[in-house]
C-alpha cells in the first residue's frame, strides 16, 4: 500500500503528473542565448531565433540538454525509444509563444518507475516566455530554455504522496546536476480522477505546495459536485496560486487542435546505444539497485528504505551516518523525523545545517539514556536550522535526562508530599493515580525525568509507604 | 475514397483556429474555392504510395550542437524596435482577465 | 563572359562609374518597372568607397564591387524587410541572413530589396502589396514570380546579380520570363537562415545573373554548411572553376534526358525553340534520350498540399505583437485575428486556411499525410533518371508571360503554371533557367535539372547551352 493511501481509500484516487523541469545548460535549446534569464531585465536575453524573427531558423538541438534528459530517463529506469525521433511543432496562439507554435519532441524515453509510480514517458521541449495575463505584459527572456517533460502514470493515490513524490524527484534530479533549481523552474500539470470518474486536468501549477493544495481542493470540490447529484465531466482547469483553488477555464481556451507537424527545420535525432551506455556509466546508483543494497547491507525495512532512496541527498547522508552509528537507528531517524522536518522547512539535507555527526551524537545520547526520544524530535528541528552541536542544544533546552536515583527520589518525595490524595488513591487500588503522580514528576523536571526509572522508583516508594 | 465536404461550419472553425477573421463574402468565396481545389487535388488518390512519409529531402540526422558559453546577440535593440508596444521593457498586449 | 569582363573592369577602377550608372538607370526606369521596394543607396555608396580602396591594394573579395539586389524576404540588417506584404510594411530586419554576411564579406554591394509576390505566394509578380513588377523586356507583360523584382532588376541593368528564393519555381519562372539566368540550388546547399519561411522543406535562396559565370560566382559565395541552418551540407565551393574550365569538347560526355511529359500541353512555339536547342546540343555531341516522368501530373497537388501545410505553420508567427502591423482588439484572440485579417492578401489567407484545414486531426490523413507519401514517388522518379543521365532538359514555363490584366487569378488554374518547376523542389534537386530565344520580343527559358548536389553537372550543362546559343 502506498503511504497515505488509506486516508482516501473510498475515493479510489488516480493522480498523474506532467512535470516540466528546466534542464541545466549554458545555452538555450535552439540558440546561443544564455539560460541565465532570471538575472536579465525583461526582453534582454533574446535573439532572432528565440523571438522568431521572420527568416530565423533553429540551430541544432543543444547536446547537453539532450544528455541531461537522458540522464533523467535512465535514472528513472526508462528505456530509450529506438527510432529516429522528430521535433514536432505544436500550434497554438499565445502571446508568450513567439512562433505561435511550440517545438516539442516525440517520446524519447518510456516505461520507468520512481517511488512506485510509473513513468510513462519523457520528452524534450522549448520553454515559452512569460505572459502576465492581468497586466498584459510579455517577457520573452525565457523563450527557448530547454525543458524536460516527465509524464507519470496515474499511480499516485493521495495529495500527500503527490507532494512527497514531486519533492523527492526534484531533490534527486537536483542531485544529478541536470536541472535548474531557481524558483519558477518547475511546473506541473496535475491530472486527477475520483471514484473511477472522468479525469480533470489542472494546468500550470508552479510549486510542490501548489500541487498538494490543488489536489486537496479538487477532491473537496469533486466530492461536493457528486454529493449534489452532479457528474464530473472531463475538463481542464486553471490553478490560482493566490487563492490556492482551481478554476474552470473558458471553453474557448480549451478547444485545441495542435496540428502537429514534424518541424521541417530540424532533422530527426536518435539515441545511440553507445551514447546511452556512456551516460549510464557516469550516473550514480539507480534507485532500484540502491534499494536492494540498503536492504541487504543495512538490514533496513522496506518502508524505511523507500523513504531514504527517493532523495539522493538523504540516502548519501544516511550512509555517512551509518558509518558511525547503528544503521537501524540512523535509518529510522533519517527516514522519518529528519525527512519530515526538512519537508516542513522546504530544505534539502544539503541546504540545511545538519551533519551526520549530529545524528550520531543524538543516537548516542539516546542510547545512554540522557536524551528522551520525544526531546530528540525537538532537537532535530533546531539542528536543521542552526547546526549547533547536540550537547550545546541539550544544555540550552535543558534536555539532559535525570537518571540519578538520588535526585529522582528527592523529587518523588516532594511530589508525594504535595499530592497526598493521589497517594491515598493509589493505595486504595486506583492505578490512574500512579500516572497522575508520574505526570507531576514530569512537570517538576520539565520532562527530563527518565520515564522508566521514575515509574519504577514511584512504584517502589508507594509500595513502601503502604 | 473519403470525400471531404467543405461547408460554412468548417470554414468558420478553420478561420478561428488560424486566427483569420473572414467577412461573410470571403467565407462564401473560400468555401467554393476550397471545394474546387481539393476536388482537383484528390487526383493524388490515384498515385501508388508506399508507407514512408517524406518530410526531409536531405539525409542529415542527429545535427546536435555542443553546449558552450552563451553568446549574447549583438543587436537586441534592433529586435525591440520592432515591438508593437513596449513599456518598462515589457511587450504590451491585451490583458486576459 | 559578361560578368567576368565586368569584374575585370571593376578591378581596373571603374567601380564608381558603374555604381553611378546603375543609380541613374534605376532612377530613370524603376518607377515604371517597380522592381525595388527599398533602395539602400547611401549604404551602397559607403560600401563602394571602401571596396574601391580594397581594389586599389588588390585585397578585394571575389564579388569585387558587383552590384547585387536582394529579394525582400531575405534579411539585411537595419534595412526594411517587407516580404512584399502590408504585414511587414515597417519591419526593420535586426540581423543579416547568413548569405548576406557572405556577400558582404566578399565585397558585393547591396543596392536594394526587391519586389516579390506577397510572402512568395505567387508565380507572376502581381500580388505584392507594393504593386506589381513589370517585365523589362516588355512592360505590358508580367515579370513572373515570386522573385519578380530580383529577375527584373538584373534584366533592366539595375543590378549585376541578384538573390531570389525558389519554393516551386520562384527563381526559374521570373528568370525565364525576364530573360536572365537563374539557378535553384539543391536543397541544403545554401543556408536558409534569414530567408523568410514559406515552405521550409522545399525552398532556398539562389542566384540570378546575366550569364553562367555570374551564377557560378555567386553560388560559390553563398553555398556551404551553416550551423544556423541544420539542413545544410558541405559544399566544395569551386563552381566557378567548373565554369572557367569548361571546354567545348566536354559536351561529348554529356548524357542528357528529356521527359516527354514536360512537352505536353505547352505553348507550341516554346516547344519548338527548346527542341531546336536540344538538336544543336545533339549535333555538338551530347547523347540525348527521351525518358518518362509518369508522376508529373501529381506534382501540383502534392506540391501545393505540402506548401499549404508548411506555409500555414510558418505564418503563425505573425500576430503583430513582436513586429509588423497591429490592429488592436478586446482580447488576445480578437487582436490577433484583426491583425492577421487586415494585413494579409487573399492568396496568403487562402493558403493559410487550406494549410490549417489539411493538418487538422480529422483531415490530415486524407490530404497531408498522403501528399508526404506521394512525395517519395517524385523523388524516386528523378533518382531513376539520374542513374543513367547527367541532366534533364526542357522548357522552364509552359507558356509565355501573360499580359498584365490577362493573367489567371483563379485557383487552382493559377497553380498549374508551376507544373514544370515544382517537381525539383519536391525532390530537393537543383535546376536552372536560361534565356534561349524569343517569341514576339518575349523571352523563352530553357530549364536544366541535375541530381541533388550535382551543381557542377548543372553548370556544365548551362555552359554548354550558353555556347550552343552563341553565348561567350
Amino acid at each position: 500500500m502506498q503511504p497515505h493511501e488509506d486516508k482516501y481509500k473510498d475515493l479510489n484516487l488516480k493522480i498523474g503528473l506532467e512535470i516540466h523541469v528546466q534542464l541545466k545548460t549554458e545555452q538555450k535549446i535552439f540558440c546561443e542565448c544564455s539560460t541565465d534569464y532570471i538575472n536579465s531585465p525583461p526582453n534582454n536575453n533574446i535573439c532572432p531565433i528565440c523571438t522568431s524573427q521572420p527568416g530565423s531558423k533553429p540551430m541544432g538541438i543543444n547536446e547537453k540538454a539532450l544528455e541531461n534528459l537522458l540522464k533523467i530517463g535512465l535514472f528513472l529506469g526508462c528505456k530509450a525509444c529506438d527510432k529516429p525521433l522528430y521535433i514536432l511543432r505544436k500550434h497554438y496562439f499565445y502571446p508568450d509563444l513567439p512562433s505561435n507554435y511550440q517545438r516539442t519532441s516525440q517520446h524519447i524515453l518510456e516505461d520507468g518507475i520512481f517511488m512506485g509510480v510509473g513513468i510513462w514517458e519523457i520528452h524534450i521541449e522549448e520553454d515559452p516566455g512569460r505572459y502576465e495575463l492581468r497586466e498584459g505584459k510579455v517577457d520573452l527572456n525565457r523563450c527557448g530554455i530547454p525543458l524536460a517533460e516527465i509524464v507519470t502514470a496515474p499511480d499516485i493515490k493521495s495529495p500527500e504522496y503527490a507532494r512527497e513524490f514531486l519533492r523527492d524527484l526534484l531533490l534527486s534530479l537536483d542531485y544529478l546536476g541536470v536541472i535548474r533549481g531557481e524558483s519558477g523552474s518547475v511546473r506541473a500539470d496535475v491530472n486527477i480522477s475520483i471514484m473511477g470518474g472522468n479525469r480533470i486536468e489542472i494546468k500550470n501549477v508552479n510549486s510542490v505546495k501548489g500541487v498538494y493544495k490543488a489536489l486537496k481542493y479538487e477532491i473537496v470540490r469533486q466530492k461536493a459536485v457528486l454529493q449534489r447529484g452532479g457528474t464530473i465531466t472531463m475538463e481542464t482547469r486553471h490553478f490560482d496560486e493566490g487563492s490556492m483553488i482551481t478554476k474552470a477555464m473558458r471553453k474557448k481556451e480549451t478547444l485545441a487542435d495542435y496540428r502537429y507537424i514534424p518541424d521541417p527545420d530540424l532533422v530527426p535525432f536518435y539515441v545511440s546505444p553507445e551514447g546511452l551506455s556512456r551516460i549510464e556509466s557516469i550516473l550514480p546508483e539507480s534507485p532500484h539497485n540502491k534499494k536492494k543494497r540498503f536492504i541487504e547491507e543495512y538490514s533496513l525495512g522496506e518502508e524505511i528504505v523507500d523513504a531514504l532512496i527517493s532523495d539522493l541527498y538523504l540516502s548519501d547522508f544516511f550512509e555517512e551516518c551509518a558509518k558511525d552509528s547503528n544503521p537501524l537507528e540512523a535509518g529510522k531517524w533519517c527516514a522519518t523525523e529528519l525527512k519530515r522536518r526538512l519537508n516542513e522547512k522546504n530544505l534539502s539535507v544539503s541546504t540545511s545545517m545538519i551533519t551526520p555527526k549530529h545524528i550520531s551524537d543524538m543516537i548516542d545520547f539516546i542510547e545512554k539514556g540522557e536524551l528522551s526520544v520525544k526531546n530528540a524530535k525537538w532537537i532535530i528541528g533546531d539542528v536543521v536550522d542552526t547546526g549547533e552541536e547536540i550537547p550545546t542544544l541539550m544544555s540550552k533546552k535543558n534536555f539532559y535526562q535525570i537518571r540519578s536515583e538520588d535526585t529522582l527520589i528527592k523529587i518523588l518525595e516532594k511530589v508525594m508530599r504535595e499530592n497526598p490524595k493521589a497517594v491515598l488513591d493509589y493505595k486504595s487500588g486506583n492505578q490512574n493515580a500512579l500516572h497522575f503522580l508520574f505526570g507531576k514528576v514530569v512537570n517538576e523536571t520539565e520532562g527530563r525525568a527518565d520515564p522508566s526509572k521514575t515509574i519504577k522508583l514511584l512504584k517502589d516508594k508507594l509500595y513502601m509507604e503502604a | 475514397m473519403v470525400e471531404t465536404i467543405i461547408d460554412g461550419k468548417i470554414i468558420e472553425r478553420v478561420s478561428e483556429i488560424a486566427r483569420l477573421r473572414l467577412s461573410e463574402i470571403e467565407k462564401e468565396k473560400f468555401e467554393e474555392e476550397f471545394e474546387r481545389i481539393l476536388k482537383k487535388f484528390s487526383i493524388i488518390d490515384e498515385i501508388k504510395v508506399g508507407e514512408k512519409e517524406l518530410y526531409y529531402v536531405v539525409d542529415n540526422v542527429n545535427v546536435l550542437r555542443k553546449d558552450s558559453e552563451s553568446k549574447p546577440f549583438n543587436n537586441i535593440n534592433g529586435i525591440k524596435n520592432n515591438f508593437n508596444k513596449i513599456e518598462d521593457e515589457y511587450i504590451i498586449v491585451p490583458r486576459n482577465l | 563572359m559578361f560578368t567576368k569582363d565586368l569584374i575585370e573592369n571593376l578591378s581596373c577602377g571603374s567601380l564608381e562609374e558603374q555604381f553611378h550608372k546603375k543609380i541613374e538607370t534605376i532612377q530613370k526606369k524603376d518607377n515604371e518597372i517597380n522592381s525595388f521596394i527599398t533602395l539602400c543607396l547611401e549604404d551602397a555608396e559607403k560600401s563602394s568607397k571602401i571596396i574601391q580602396k580594397k581594389i586599389n591594394d588588390g585585397s578585394q573579395g571575389r564579388l569585387s564591387g558587383l552590384i547585387i539586389s536582394i529579394k525582400d524576404n531575405i534579411a539585411v540588417s537595419n534595412i526594411r524587410m517587407t516580404c512584399g506584404s502590408k504585414a511587414l510594411e515597417n519591419y526593420i530586419a535586426p540581423y543579416d541572413a547568413t548569405i548576406i554576411n557572405s556577400i558582404k564579406k566578399e565585397d558585393g554591394i547591396i543596392i536594394g530589396k526587391c519586389n516579390m509576390d506577397e510572402f512568395a505566394c505567387g508565380s507572376d509578380g502581381t500580388s505584392s502589396y507594393f504593386g506589381l513588377t513589370k517585365n523589362p523586356r516588355n512592360i505590358d507583360y508580367v515579370s513572373g514570380g515570386s522573385s519578380s523584382g530580383s529577375a527584373a532588376s538584373v534584366a533592366a541593368d539595375f543590378a549585376d546579380l541578384s538573390i531570389g528564393s525558389d519554393t516551386g519555381g520562384s527563381i526559374r519562372c521570373p528568370a525565364s520570363f525576364c530573360g536572365v539566368y537563374g539557378l535553384k540550388p539543391s536543397y541544403g546547399l545554401v543556408s536558409r537562415y534569414g530567408v523568410s519561411d514559406m515552405a521550409m522543406s522545399m525552398e532556398g535562396p539562389g542566384p540570378f545573373a546575366k550569364d553562367t559565370y555570374g551564377i557560378a560566382l555567386l553560388l560559390d559565395v553563398i553555398a556551404g554548411k551553416d550551423p544556423r541552418d541544420t539542413m545544410t551540407v558541405d559544399s566544395n565551393n569551386s563552381y566557378l572553376s567548373v565554369v572557367e574550365n569548361y571546354r567545348y569538347e566536354n559536351i561529348k560526355n554529356m548524357k542528357i534526358a528529356y521527359a516527354k511529359e514536360f512537352f505536353e500541353g505547352i505553348d507550341e512555339k516554346i516547344k519548338n525553340i527548346i527542341l531546336d536547342k536540344i538538336g544543336i546540343l545533339e549535333s555538338q555531341g551530347a547523347k540525348i534520350e527521351q525518358v518518362s516522368l509518369p508522376n508529373i501530373k501529381y506534382v501540383i497537388p502534392i506540391y501545393y498540399l505540402i506548401v499549404f501545410s508548411e506555409f500555414s505553420s510558418a505564418m503563425s508567427k505573425f500576430d503583430g505583437f513582436k513586429y509588423g502591423n497591429y490592429i488592436p482588439g478586446q482580447d488576445i484572440v480578437e487582436a490577433v485575428s484583426n491583425t492577421r485579417e487586415s494585413s494579409m492578401g487573399t492568396e496568403v489567407k487562402r493558403r493559410i486556411l487550406l494549410g490549417t484545414f489539411i493538418t487538422m486531426e480529422e483531415f490530415r490523413g486524407r490530404w497531408y499525410t498522403k501528399a508526404l507519401k506521394a512525395r517519395s514517388a517524385i523523388k524516386e522518379d528523378f533518382e531513376r533518371i539520374f542513374k543513367t543521365h547527367d541532366l534533364l532538359i526542357g522548357p522552364t514555363m509552359p507558356m509565355l508571360p501573360p499580359k498584365i490584366g490577362e493573367r489567371i487569378t483563379d485557383p487552382p488554374a493559377m497553380y498549374s503554371s508551376d507544373i514544370l518547376t515544382a517537381s525539383a523542389n519536391l525532390a530537393g534537386i537543383c535546376a536552372s533557367s536560361q534565356p534561349v530565344g524569343e517569341i514576339k520580343g518575349l523571352s523563352v527559358g530553357l530549364q536544366l535539372h541535375a541530381n541533388s548536389l550535382c551543381e557542377s553537372k548543372l553548370l556544365k550543362g548551362m555552359r554548354a547551352v550558353e555556347i550552343a546559343c552563341g553565348g561567350m
